[in-house]
């Protein structure tokens, strides 16, 4: 329990109804997603609950969150800012920590239509902006962990791959002025908006300040709380007179397509074939999504129900499917759409592909183009089981995404021989590319079963030998490489990147109490 | 500088790497005349350099370009500094056409790199006719515009991956280039240094990155390039005034149809193109490409699509007008300025004025300057101005050039760079690369937490305040 009078010093910020130590309530904080994985990584008994906290406080403004983030400086007790957060990464580690709940600040603030940006606050969901965007043309990157979840900690504070990156990018490359509580209650606001109000840039005067913000994994909420951020827009591809239109009832709506779009899933024999066309499709510009998984994977996708993917596979996906990339040329005119549709069947054909769509092997229907930009298709993949996480991440080139996914499969296959995760075959995987084909990454989604000690025991086990696998074979750094020891493991053979963080860490959070759990504690690395 | 201090830069560096000939040190004396002047040609001799240097509580100052320096920022401000000339450093260490991504030295520029590039069908993201020697990593650093804002995704574009000496000595790969792996590794497993950003938790690239060689000195960079188009065609518009394109412009970031995208005004169209004529008040270019398969009938949806834009706007679009064709445009693009700096032809000197804004404010922000050039008696037919959408549109870069004569109008060039630029920033032009008189003044604009924040990311990269000292808002460092 918090003493009694600084219990009452939180209360007095926010409101007696905006604080809460109620014990059950405490407990829905610190039941998170995949919490079963990392005790089980940290060799204690794989359980959903972590660290409950001592109170929960729901400021509504950035000076309520100051004054939180100052007190709890003052009395010595941890925080960790909390949006729409799922997973042991929003929760906290310290037994001394109260969670602050940004769930009231949930205003749009500002949508500025000509130079494409939004103003957004923190508890902003993904279908909260894209209603109000569409009225403009306008769209964001969304991430894909679903239209539920916050832009701002994605732009903000943790990895953002979407279904749209080739066409959106990364949310830590599409963010522009940022107002931010320091660990120690300081505002700093980064760039334009620190100078003129204005938020149409984060960079500068001179450095950029995002520097230290988020890198590409995020600080995690490590490194305070950000209380606005203005996040970059894209050209939503449909005519003017295009209205969002849906009927119908869940799981079986129905959504009005705009006129020049069309889905395909390009399918190659081999891994080769696959990686020259993924590449020249991405650089074409021509696909607003270029997305790969398994085949099980693809019954997933563009089913509704576990029943109707598993009669997809009885019908005879998997056999017909190899390795493939759902792609949606989604133009603004009729000019631009048959340009980019004779492209791709062009691309198709020099690479000796054929499309699933066409022959009817698999079949979106409308509701599943809506999902494809709402970010829903992940949702999928629990379908099959109540749970998933995804191995590896790394992120640089189309040709490291593959190879990343060839050497993956004997690996994967080892862990589903021994029946403790979800049998793909070893094909399980996430390949997207980003900024016409820039970059892309790919990342493992992963099947298993929370509720047995053993599958938990399983995947955190095959998780390890993914990340000393992508040590060994340099394939970059997996999306989970965060926290002190994690950090260490990696650090060393990634040129102690992680002592530069620690010295952020301990210059920004002098008192260390903006929760370190999956960032880093301050000062100097424990041998 | 004493004898034994000379004596132990040679000893690191070898003598010939090393000189205090006051013929060369003028050539990049600043504020304060320089005391030595150095051309390692490796990281690990700026590894012992830097090192050094913490010890003898000595400056250095990095610099990659050669002359003529209208900005300063790479000359010393402050005694007894040690020039880091990285000239000798230029090799183009790796091109991957397929990932489209080139690895460079310091000491490369445009002119070297762009005919290496074309011999496997790429292209530099480059800015608009810089000078002959300017570094390509410089500009990179420099967060120099490119004139393609279509391939323009975040700020840092297109630099890439770094490898930095911070100014305590210690070198990081920046980005996915830290690994795991060594590059060599790297290049096995199909990586090519694509990913800018982390390693990790961080992005140390965003730090060095407009410092002007305060945190750390970089041996190279990989930075982003493009497809050289198959097909390739240049549309133009001319108007009296900014805002007659604006609805146009738009429009067309929205579409991501152009490659080229900028406009300039009468006296830089002037300026560039080395002619007398009379152009309208502004020009307004546009490029546009196909490439490889259907090269010809992407090209034309692409030019097409720009036209109905251009018709549903007002805005008139022709390959060529009287004054101006495109192929003249085409002769100054994907270069480097001839030798003298074609700044410097129209009146022989040249100041430069940068900010970044958006678009509907960049007419409003040039009629406030081209006023105080009247108050400042400044012929305001020596102003250029070039206008540069950057981030796809969301930004403007804003380069205002002063052409003046020397003697002549010397001293109300000297007044309008002053007084023009402080009107700017009290009307809201954000001067995000800070460079010569202006730079006080933004940082006192500035929140002191955006300084001392500023001040302790310094204080941890280059703690005794070792690199190009006086330069931003780093006078001194925290301790």
């Amino acid at each position: 329990m918090l003493e009694k009078d600084v219990y009452a010093a939180f209360k007095k910020i926010v409101g007696e109804r905006n604080i809460s130590q109620d014990p059950g309530v405490m407990d829905s904080y610190a039941f998170q997603w995949c919490n079963e994985i990392e005790s089980a990584q940290r060799g204690e008994e794989p359980q959903r609950f972590g660290v409950r906290p001592l109170a929960v406080v729901l400021p509504k403004s950035t000076e309520e969150v100051q004054a939180i983030v100052r007190l709890c400086n003052e009395h010595d007790v941890s925080y960790k800012a909390f949006c729409t957060g799922m997973g042991p990464w929003a929760g906290l580690s310290s037994p001394r920590g109260i969670q602050i709940d940004l769930r009231r600040m949930n205003s749009i603030l500002e949508i500025d239509e000509k130079n494409m940006y939004a103003v957004i606050e923190p508890y902003v969901t993904n279908a909260q902006l894209q209603c109000e965007l569409f009225r403009h043309g306008l769209m964001h990157h969304a991430q894909g962990a679903g239209p539920q979840t916050s832009p701002l900690a994605s732009h903000t504070s943790f990895v953002g791959p979407g279904f749209t990156s080739p066409y959106t990018g990364f949310s830590g490359r599409n963010v522009l002025g940022v107002e931010w509580i320091l660990p120690d209650g300081e505002i700093l606001r980064l760039g334009s908006y620190d100078h003129n109000g204005k938020w149409f840039t984060g960079d500068g005067p001179g450095i950029s300040l995002r520097g230290i913000m988020r890198g590409w994994l995020g600080a995690y909420g490590g490194l305070g709380v950000f209380t606005k951020a203005a996040i970059r827009l894209f050209s939503w591809p449909a005519p003017k007179e295009w209205k969002w239109k849906t009927s119908g009832t869940i799981p079986e709506y129905d959504w009005d397509i705009p006129p020049f779009w069309k889905m395909y899933v390009l399918n190659f024999e081999e891994w080769e074939e696959y990686q020259n066309a993924m590449y020249e499709l991405s650089d074409r510009e021509v696909t607003m999504v270029a997305t790969t998984s398994a085949p099980e994977g693809l019954a997933a996708l563009f089913t509704n129900t576990k029943q109707e993917a598993i009669e997809s596979i009885f019908a005879g996906l998997l056999a017909k499917t190899r390795n493939y990339i759902v792609m949606l040329v989604a133009a603004h005119t009729e000019r631009e759409f048959e340009f980019r549709t004779k492209l791709v069947q062009s691309i198709m054909e020099k690479y000796g592909g054929n499309d699933l769509i066409e022959e009817g092997v698999t079949v979106p229907k409308p509701m599943h183009y809506g999902e494809t930009v709402r970010n829903m298709l992940g949702g999928h993949a629990f379908r099959f089981s109540n749970c998933f996480q995804s191995t590896h991440g790394g992120m640089d080139t189309i040709a490291m995404a593959v190879r990343l996914a060839q050497l993956n499969q004997p690996v994967k296959q080892k862990y589903i021989d021994k029946g403790v995760i979800g049998d793909d075959r070893g094909l399980g995987v996430w390949i997207t590319s980003y900024e016409s084909g820039h970059m892309a990454h790919m990342e493992t989604p992963t099947v298993y079963d929370p509720t047995s000690v053993e599958s938990c025991l399983g995947y955190a086990a095959y998780q390890d030998e993914c990340n000393q696998m992508d040590l060994d074979e340099a394939l970059g750094m997996p999306f989970f490489i965060v926290g002190d020891d994690v950090h260490n493991f990696y650090a060393e053979r990634t040129m102690n990147y992680a002592d530069w963080i620690r010295k952020i860490k301990a210059a920004f959070d002098p008192n260390g109490v903006s929760d370190p759990s999956h960032y880093v504690k301050g000062g100097e690395r424990k041998k | 500088m004493n004898e034994t201090q000379i004596a132990e830069i040679e000893q690191i560096l070898g003598k010939e790497k090393v000189s205090n000939s006051e013929k060369i040190l003028s050539v990049y004396s600043g504020n304060e005349p320089p005391s030595l002047v150095v051309w390692p040609t490796c990281t690990e001799e700026i590894v012992k350099l830097v090192k050094w240097a913490n010890k003898n509580s000595l400056p250095l100052v990095p610099i990659s370009s050669s002359g003529p320096k209208l900005r300063g920022s790479s000359l010393p401000k402050v005694k007894n500094a040690i020039i880091v000339d990285l000239n000798k450093m230029c090799k183009i260490l790796r091109i991957d056409s397929k990932n489209k991504v080139a690895m460079i030295e310091p000491g490369v520029t445009y002119d070297q790199l762009i005919p290496d590039l074309k011999k496997v069908g790429l292209r530099p993201l480059m800015p608009l006719l810089p000078k002959a020697s300017k570094s390509v990593l410089a500009s990179c650093l420099d967060r120099e515009p490119i004139t393609t804002p279509r391939f323009h995704w975040d700020t840092t574009d297109p630099l890439l991956c770094t490898e930095t000496v911070f100014g305590t000595g210690d070198v990081l790969r920046t980005g996915a280039a830290a690994g795991p792996g060594t590059l060599e590794e790297q290049w096995k497993s199909g990586q090519a240094q694509k990913n800018p950003q982390g390693p990790s938790q961080f992005d140390p690239f965003r730090l060095v990155q407009g410092s002007q060689g305060t945190i750390g000195i970089v041996t190279w960079i990989s930075m982003k390039c493009e497809k050289l188009p198959d097909k390739q065609l240049f549309l133009l518009a001319q108007g009296d005034d900014l805002n007659s394109f604006q609805e146009f412009n738009y429009a067309i970031y929205r579409r991501r149809l152009a490659d080229e995208h900028f406009m300039l005004n009468s006296i830089s169209l002037k300026g560039i193109l080395a002619t007398n004529k009379l152009y309208s008040p502004w020009t307004l270019v546009i490029g546009v490409s196909g490439h490889g398969m259907l090269a010809d009938e992407e090209l034309e949806y692409r030019v097409n699509d720009i036209r109905d834009i251009g018709s549903e706007t007002n805005v008139d679009l022709q390959e060529n007008f009287d004054a101006i064709r495109s192929s003249e445009i085409v002769s100054i693009l994907n270069r480097s300025s001839r030798v003298p700096y074609w700044k410097l032809g129209l009146a022989g000197n040249c100041f430069e004025v940068m900010f970044t804004t958006t678009l509907d404010r960049v007419q409003g922000f040039y009629d406030t300057f081209c006023g105080v050039a009247e108050e400042c008696d400044f012929p305001v037919d020596q102003i250029g101005a070039y206008v540069q959408p950057m981030n796809q549109g969301t930004n403007t870069h804003v380069g205002i050039d002063l052409y003046y004569h020397l003697d002549e109008d010397t001293e109300s060039a000297i007044s309008l760079l002053a007084k023009g630029q402080k009107r700017l920033l009290d009307e809201g032009a954000y001067f995000s690369r800070p460079y010569g008189v202006i730079t006080d003044a933004v940082f006192e604009k500035a929140s002191p937490m955006t300084v001392a924040a500023m001040k302790r990311v310094k204080a941890i990269f280059d703690p005794n305040n070792i690199l190009n000292p006086g330069t931003l808002c780093f006078k001194e460092v925290l301790q």
